[in-house]
């Protein structure tokens, strides 16, 4: 059940419907009957994996309170992990472990035949380990209370709206949210919805449609020219954001319509100015993730810098490792942080050329130049992260570089590796438009005309209004058009 | 070109000609309060409602009703308050 199916509207609507009616203290029945209805409807036996994980980490995390010696505690946090990594590693790696060592192996002349277990991937199953992790480390810590009934410690692994792809939410976030008593607040359902809108928003009329003209390219890897790449990365960059944003905030919605907020996980990230403000606003609970769990365990930068950049070589090899078992992938994982590691290494030799230089680094220009140089490198990453295998990214990235040309027939057939024609183009570049300006949507409020409160209150409701109608239609037309191409895709990042 | 009906009938482009003056005006005036760019939304969706029936196509009315979109974006954005999210 994807979000961007009719199906999950009509199950949003009736849960929200029935949320709102029953009584607080039976609401967790329904929410959690709904969130294991929700990933029943993707694969119905991978549902004990998900309620497995659940009961160990709940049963760990209350013994972990209840005894003294540290020692057992510490057991019982390595046995958990063991349990819950492990579960991981096997659906998602194992199949990659068994091929990458068959291969290592047969470099040596082994001659050992390539094999694979059918192993399914469970929806979501990364992001339900990290926050059930997130959840027994903090309790070790002494960070958070163990959660004494298992009904609201359930729902908090398995809540629909960030069940399958997030936002991986810290137990003191989320919890006692889950637990608090929630009374209907129209503020909470109209913003709520407003938020939703502008995920379908993204979702549907910017991510599909992009993502159409990137897979008219990286399926036809041999009739593209180096622009037809360039393009069909940027727009691949351009679908990743909208997509996993898009998907971000409607599950931020739904939970805001039925009164609890979760962590936003985008800040406008193709605004950053490097590298490292880039993955500040990035799917930043996952970047927190790693940070509580991972890099400052490690030391962070406390133990000098050759530590602290070997821990930033070993989260973001790893941050791309999580993304799926693929060399493409810790490839990925590899590139950002080399681009880390070296911003790091180069921040304050630049910083002292510019002033001996005189270049005012706050310069407009020079913060263009800087976002433009930050989205160059995440293009130059997204083929990478778009490319099935090593080689095809190796043959995408010759293309990049030596298949460049100039002229009309050069362009032309550009456009015509991309499929795109002037409509579309203008179609796209409007969407992307509407799409940077939406982020004012969230913003509206009374302007300091002299018009009285309640006349200007009433006029820009109005003009919410109209918004709304606009963005329904918009959706709704290009909803109907991907459903009449066949293209109504799922979200990127439910893979992951 | 020749089987757009948006372009073929004057009807719908002279209403959306209407919101889209209306729109510029309050963009670059920015003194009517909420009263102008409501009555563009109205017409622009109103003429779109009544495009749809007429058989314009999908493609044409996204592109529309994103060009009237981005223009109501940066008429609200300009009126917008405080930079409270």
């Amino acid at each position: 059940m994807s979000f961007n199916s009719l199906h999950f509207l009509i199950f949003f609507a009736l849960v929200l419907a029935l949320y709102w009616v029953i009584p607080n203290r039976f609401r967790w029945i329904l929410l959690l009957a709904a969130s294991y209805y929700f990933y029943m409807s993707w694969n119905a036996v991978l549902v004990f994996l998900i309620a497995g994980t659940t009961l160990v980490s709940y049963g760990a995390s209350i013994a972990i309170e209840k005894t003294k010696r540290v020692s057992i505690k510490k057991l019982l946090l390595a046995l958990t992990l063991i349990v819950c990594l492990g579960t991981l590693v096997f659906f998602k790696y194992f199949n990659f472990l068994l091929k990458s060592a068959i291969d290592f192996l047969n470099l040596f002349s082994l001659n050992i035949d390539s094999f694979a277990l059918d192993l399914l991937l469970p929806v979501g199953i990364s992001f339900y380990t990290f926050q059930t992790l997130s959840y027994v480390i903090d309790v070790y810590r002494g960070d958070f209370k163990a959660e004494k009934h298992l009904g609201y410690y359930a729902l908090y692994v398995s809540y629909f709206p960030q069940l399958v792809a997030g936002p991986i939410e810290r137990p003191g976030d989320l919890l006692p949210q889950l637990r608090g008593e929630h009374k209907f607040n129209t503020d909470d359902l109209s913003a709520g919805f407003r938020i939703m809108l502008t995920g379908f928003f993204r979702k549907c009329v910017v991510a599909d449609f992009c993502g159409i003209y990137v897979n008219n390219v990286y399926n036809n890897i041999d009739g593209a020219n180096s622009l037809a790449v360039l393009i069909a990365s940027a727009l691949f960059c351009v679908q990743m954001y909208c997509d996993f944003a898009g998907y971000s905030e409607i599950a931020l919605g739904a939970a805001r319509m039925m009164g609890v907020r979760l962590t936003e996980n985008f800040d406008r990230p193709y605004l950053a100015q490097s590298f490292t403000g880039f993955f500040r606003r990035w799917h930043i609970t996952l970047t927190r993730w790693f940070t509580y769990y991972l890099y400052i365990p490690l030391g962070g930068n406390r133990k000098g810098t050759v530590r602290k950049l070997l821990n930033i070589f070993i989260v973001f090899a790893l941050c791309g490792l999580w993304h799926g078992a693929n060399w493409t992938y810790a490839l990925w994982g590899i590139y950002v942080a080399v681009i880390m590691c070296l911003e790091n290494v180069l921040k304050k030799p630049m910083s002292r050329l510019c002033g001996k230089l005189r270049i005012d680094t706050d310069n407009a220009a020079v913060v263009l130049l800087r976002r433009c140089f930050t989205f160059l490198l995440c293009i130059f990453g997204a083929v990478l992260f778009r490319s099935r295998s090593v080689v095809e990214a190796g043959s995408l990235y010759a293309k990049l570089f030596a298949d460049m040309g100039f002229g009309e027939a050069y362009y032309s057939a550009a456009f015509q590796s991309l499929k795109m024609n002037l409509v579309s183009a203008v179609q796209i570049i409007l969407s992307i438009a509407a799409m940077c300006l939406i982020y004012n949507f969230a913003k509206y409020k009374p302007d300091s005309s002299p018009l009285p409160l309640a006349v200007k209150e009433a006029s820009a409701y109005s003009l919410r209004v109209c918004t709304y109608v606009y963005l329904i239609l918009l959706i709704a037309l290009c909803w109907i058009t991907l459903l009449g191409m066949g293209d109504v895709s799922s979200f990127v990042y439910f893979q992951f | 070109m020749t089987d757009s009906v948006l372009l073929n009938s004057p009807l719908i482009l002279i209403c959306y000609g209407i919101a889209l003056f209306l729109c510029v005006f309050e963009l670059f005036k920015r003194s009517s309060g909420y009263v102008i760019p409501i009555i563009s939304a109205c017409v622009s969706i109103a003429t779109t409602a009544y495009a749809l029936v007429a058989g314009i196509s999908a493609t044409e009315a996204i592109i529309v009703i994103l060009i009237f979109l981005i223009l109501h974006l940066t008429v609200f954005s300009g009126k917008r308050g405080g930079d409270d999210k």
